[in-house]
């Protein structure tokens, strides 16, 4: 096989796998901080900053895989 | 550390954008401080929805549908098409943009760590290494 094919068959996998890695990330983080806030308002703005920044970090991880995806899409042919 | 720990994140990384535009350009290759700066605002202004739709969705007195749904519709689709079309044009090189894109985590580690090593807020609880009155660290 040659890599091109090899390499056609796997960045949509793989951006299909950070994707949903990053989904599953974010929707425990989000979901874990709600959970707190609703158990804790008087610290929901603590819980808050950590949960955005939190989010930010996972997002960043999946336009990381986006940007290889597309580095390496140039060289397919 | 409440939400101003963000926008003082957000300001320092556009300061540092900017401040780094005239030396790459000068000693480096102008595309590349362009693609730093373009990159680094990409983040702050992804930075900047995703707090203003959390704090829009978990303020529950005024939780506005409308703007929820503005800032969410700003976000998504059009600050993606932006970054996709940055990418697509190849103006800037990629590495310039991810460089810029990843200045802000690097100035949210550095604002945490001088938080914590200068001990400004309650990063130490009780207990922990870092309580020098308990009995985390010192035994």
């Amino acid at each position: 096989m040659h890599y091109t094919t090899a390499l056609s068959f796997a960045l949509p996998l793989s951006l299909g796998i950070a994707a949903f890695g990053s989904a599953f990330g974010l929707g425990r983080a989000v979901s874990a901080a709600m959970d707190s806030m609703g158990r804790q308002p008087e610290a929901a703005a603590k819980i808050q900053v950590g949960m955005i920044i939190g989010c930010a970090l996972i997002e960043a991880l999946t336009i990381y895989a986006l940007v290889t995806v597309f580095v390496l899409q140039g060289k397919i042919g | 550390m409440g939400l101003e720990f963000i926008t003082r994140v957000i300001k320092t990384s556009a300061i540092v954008s900017l401040i780094q535009l005239p030396f790459v350009a000068i000693y480096f290759d102008y595309r590349y401080g362009l693609g730093i700066l373009l990159g680094c605002l990409w983040g702050v202004v992804n930075l900047h929805f995703l707090r203003s739709v959390v704090v829009c969705y978990t303020n529950l007195s005024g939780r506005s549908k409308r703007q929820l749904m503005l800032l969410l519709l700003l976000k998504f689709p059009l600050l993606y098409l932006v970054g996709y079309l940055l990418l697509k044009w190849s103006l800037f090189p990629v590495l310039s943009l991810v460089v810029g894109f990843t200045l802000i985590f690097a100035v949210i580690l550095l604002k945490a760590l001088g938080r914590l090593l200068l001990s400004l807020d309650e990063f130490k609880t009780e207990g922990s290494i870092f309580d020098r009155k308990g009995s985390g660290g010192a035994s």
